[in-house]
């Protein structure tokens, strides 16, 4: 049985999951900073 | 009239910086200059450990080549338990002393958390195909670690749930305080019961892995701590700038950082 396939898929699912982790709150960040900058405008 | 003049006792180094740890502008700063650093140290180590364990390390005489799947299937366990014990003791201090940024820090672990256990499920499960012809038990670490991402995925929700931030961290540490007693059941369930799943290979005393197969493990283990460590202060930093959205501190920052 050849278990290439089992070894990248596990070192490829896992990468994904951490980058989606690692990711996740930084695509929030640069909402949040963004809305705040828009808040910073409308104000007088 | 009394005009006698009483020294100010100097306060411990160690206590100002954990109530300036506290500060939430503070804290927001300190922690945006240690993550860059933290990646690099992540990169670093990954990369050695990889390298490694993927192409220095030898084939194992029973396992042949699946077993390299222990280099990310074994830090994974490891980290989806140590952080959860992280954030139930993060999540205690929270509870007793009401401090906000350990309610922060306590639920910005269980995303990552959750990560780290479905990381090692399903690798597992990716392990258990070539080694035991199948890719899932109901073998008792399989399933008490399964518990586990229940328990990370049962926390989120809690605090999802809730409108009040502060109420939620406090129904969620709560939780997050009960679901400890899981951690053990993983530990030693491959001792109390028969299982499929092997005992453990590394001890206080010792381990049986070959050094050539054993460093590679222990620098991808060190690696994880690191990719914590990274993603928690990051998910704490948003987390703290949305609750803090209108609070003058915020603006104040990204002014500060615009400049820089």
């Amino acid at each position: 049985m050849d278990h290439t396939p089992f070894i990248w898929s596990a070192y490829g699912i896992t990468t994904v999951i951490l980058l989606w982790t690692a990711l996740a709150p930084l695509v929030r960040q640069k909402q949040l900073l963004k809305a705040l900058q828009q808040d910073g405008k409308q104000q007088p | 009239m009394n005009s006698s003049i009483t020294p100010t006792p100097r306060k411990n180094p160690w206590i100002l910086f954990i109530h300036k740890l506290g500060s939430p502008p503070w804290f927001y700063r300190f922690a945006g200059r240690l993550i860059p650093y933290f990646w690099v140290l992540f990169c670093i180590t990954a990369a050695i450990g990889l390298y490694l364990g993927l192409f220095r390390a030898p084939p194992d005489y029973l396992q042949g080549e699946s077993y390299r799947i222990m280099y990310i299937h074994v830090p994974s366990a490891w980290m989806s338990m140590m952080i959860y014990a992280i954030m139930a003791v993060m999540g205690f201090i929270a509870l007793v002393w009401r401090i906000r940024l350990m309610e922060i820090l306590s639920i910005s672990c269980a995303p990552i958390g959750a990560a780290f256990t479905l990381a090692a499920l399903v690798t597992g499960a990716l392990w258990g195909r070539p080694t035991w012809g199948a890719y899932w038990v109901w073998d008792a670490r399989l399933t008490s670690e399964l518990v586990l991402l229940f328990l990370y995925l049962g926390v989120m929700g809690l605090y999802s749930a809730f409108d009040e931030p502060r109420k939620a961290a406090r129904a969620a540490s709560l939780l997050a305080l009960v679901g400890l007693v899981n951690l053990p059941i993983i530990h030693f369930s491959v001792q109390w019961w028969n299982t499929l799943h092997q005992g453990s290979s590394i001890g206080i005393t010792g381990s049986s892995i070959h050094p050539s197969m054993l460093w590679p493990l222990l620098i991808m283990a060190v690696a994880t701590k690191f990719y914590f460590a990274a993603t928690l202060l990051t998910r704490a930093r948003v987390l703290l700038l949305q609750q803090d959205f209108r609070k003058g501190w915020v603006s104040q920052a990204l002014q500060a950082s615009e400049q820089e």
